[in-house]
């Protein structure tokens, strides 16, 4: 089960089924753009899934600003025209854009792609990936989370030893 | 918290609240300067042509592989100056735990008690609150000569009484002890 952040602690879980079929449409989505990374996230800026080459690339600080960037986008978007959020952002660099649009209100979906590919073409696919991923967002089973199960007192004290050695507090 | 089931990794996420100029970024820098470069990723920083942080600093720290699942720490710290209020909103979003980095310098209570109700006023606005969200105060700044005392911070800051640590983060004193209680308290309201 995949959990969805929620809230602290107490999450909802996506079922499996729908997590492998999130992964099959990231897969088509960055195939059939010869992205460099297709990124689904949250709008709190945890990755939920991605695909492509992660080589050169950190993507738990990469999705945390891009939610940022995004979000900062929505507030200038509702300062300007009382909008509730822009749905796509482009950011056009030198050799790679970055593509991101909602989905739905909680999710986020971030393309990075060769400046070459025709923006037209990235958006078509992008939107239809969306409308795909829309659909099985809304069939959603929520669960309540059982994530605490494993965070057992066990696990809390060997965690407790692991920050003692990491923060050099031994 | 997350739980990244592709990669087996939990992740927590801790900001670090408080007025300007309290030490949020010296804490993250110098988690930052101390932790095994292995452990950790860059700390992206968002900062204006005056060193002020303009949108919020990340960083992850991760630790050892705990049962087949690793644990990571997205640490966000928020900007101090009243101006940019939209971004402390979004980055509190979602918060596992919370780190009030106070300024013990007797003139800047003020900002302090001012920066506690900010924090009070953007919790509201995801309908939480202080009560139900584990927090801790860090009194940073221990050295300095105009240092208000701990019972008097302690009256004005912490009416609920969560823990708190001394600090002095430029020299790194309490700023690992701050971050274990912190993440300390999130798990245990798990």
């Amino acid at each position: 089960m995949v959990p969805d952040n929620k809230s602290n602690g107490v999450g909802l879980l996506f079922s499996e089924t729908t997590y492998h079929k999130i992964s099959r449409i990231l897969y088509e989505l960055n195939t059939r753009l010869k992205a460099k990374l297709t990124i689904f996230a949250d709008m709190n800026g945890y990755a939920i899934d991605y695909n492509g080459d992660t080589r050169n690339v950190n993507i738990n600080t990469l999705t945390a600003v891009a939610a940022g960037s995004f979000s900062a986008s929505n507030e200038m978007s509702r300062m300007i025209s009382g909008q509730k959020h822009f749905e796509h952002v482009l950011h056009e660099g030198v050799r790679d854009n970055v593509y991101m649009c909602s989905v739905g209100s909680e999710y986020l979906m971030i393309i990075i792609f060769d400046k070459t590919a025709p923006i037209g073409f990235v958006r078509l696919l992008v939107h239809a990936a969306v409308n795909k991923l829309s659909q099985y967002l809304d069939s959603l089973k929520a669960q309540k989370s059982k994530t605490a199960q494993f965070l057992n007192a066990e696990f809390r004290s060997k965690l407790d030893n692991e920050m003692d050695r990491a923060f050099g507090l031994m | 918290m997350y739980v990244d089931w592709k990669n087996q990794e939990i992740i927590f996420k801790i900001v670090y609240y408080g007025p300007g100029l309290g030490g949020k970024t010296t804490n993250l820098e110098y988690i930052y300067s101390k932790i095994n470069p292995a452990l950790r990723s860059e700390l992206v920083s968002f900062k204006t042509k005056e060193d002020r942080t303009l949108y919020f600093d990340f960083m992850q720290v991760g630790l050892g592989s705990i049962g087949g699942k690793k644990p990571r720490f997205h640490l966000y710290t928020i900007p101090g100056q009243i101006q940019y209020s939209y971004g402390r909103k979004l980055v509190i979003n979602g918060a596992d735990a919370i780190i009030f980095v106070a300024d013990s310098q007797r003139d800047r209570l003020d900002e302090n008690i001012a920066s506690l109700q900010d924090l009070r006023e953007k919790l509201a606005g995801y309908q939480k609150s202080l009560e139900q969200l584990p927090w801790i105060i860090q009194y940073n700044k221990r050295d300095l000569p105009r240092a208000t005392s701990i019972p008097t911070l302690q009256k004005k800051l912490n009416p609920f009484d969560v823990p708190y640590c001394e600090a002095i983060a430029t020299q790194g004193a309490g700023v690992f002890e701050t971050l274990k209680s912190a993440i300390q308290m999130a798990m245990s309201k798990l």
